[in-house]
């Protein structure tokens, strides 16, 4: 099975504190998951989460390329058996802002996913929450 | 079976690339258990080990019409599969949003 997201967003701020906060380990901490990310390829980091049915509470990562202020590439494991997914971080400057693309691909295996993917929604759950409380 | 065990029949159930082919045959229209195994190297009675995980995580339908068996694809339980997808888009929106949130706060 194939992951293939795509997102856009727009950030009314400069480019380089969109990268500040992309490529810095506290930033991260904030916004996406404690880890201990440092701006360095070859760079292997972790992102720790709370450990969910099923899951092992962390995804391994390594730095594979960093353009700053434009552009950031991880390599993306969740599960020890699957192949690393990717996921790729673009900056560019536009009219008011930044625009920030993110990509998130790979292949999984369902079999060994199906043992995992049933941790996540409770989550997300919690997400969704506070997206539409917001 | 409880909503995990039936989401999880369902990812193994797609596991396997013969059984997922059954079910990419059968997209194409109701077949005869017997015209299906014509189109795998297995034997007729691994198709319909086979078809029975397909059937049992509610993928495909079986009627009987004489003495053969007839299989229809259900896809709509697929949506799983679709919503485990959501799982990870629902996470990168979630946390985008939240980098957003701290880009502002940190004027």
């Amino acid at each position: 099975m194939k992951i293939d997201l795509f997102f856009r967003e727009f950030f009314p701020h400069p480019i380089e504190k969109v990268w500040a906060s992309v490529s810095d380990r506290t930033a991260l901490a904030v916004w996406l998951m404690e880890n201990d990310f440092e701006p360095m390829v070859g760079k292997r980091f972790r992102f720790r989460h709370e450990p969910v049915a099923g899951g092992r509470g962390w995804i391994d990562c390594e730095v594979l390329a960093l353009e700053p202020p434009s552009r950031m590439v991880w390599s993306w494991q969740s599960i020890e058996t699957d192949e690393p997914g990717r996921v790729e971080v673009r900056l560019k400057t536009v009219a008011g802002g930044t625009e920030l693309t993110l990509s998130h691909t790979g292949e999984t295996d369902p079999e060994r996913r199906a043992r995992y993917a049933f941790g996540w929604p409770g989550k997300f759950a919690d997400l969704h929450k506070r997206l539409s409380s917001s | 079976m409880t909503t995990v065990a039936a989401n999880e029949a369902i990812f193994l159930a797609i596991a396997d690339a013969n059984r997922r082919r059954m079910l990419d045959l059968l997209a194409a229209g109701d077949s005869p258990a017997q015209d299906l195994a014509a189109r795998f190297d297995i034997s007729f009675a691994a198709v319909s080990q086979h078809l029975k995980v397909l059937r049992e995580a509610g993928l495909v339908s079986r009627r009987a019409d004489g003495r053969r068996r007839i299989y229809r694809l259900t896809p709509a339980k697929l949506r799983v599969v679709e919503n485990w997808m959501a799982t990870y888009r629902v996470f990168w929106q979630g946390r985008l949003k939240r980098l957003g949130v701290y880009l502002d706060a940190k004027k």
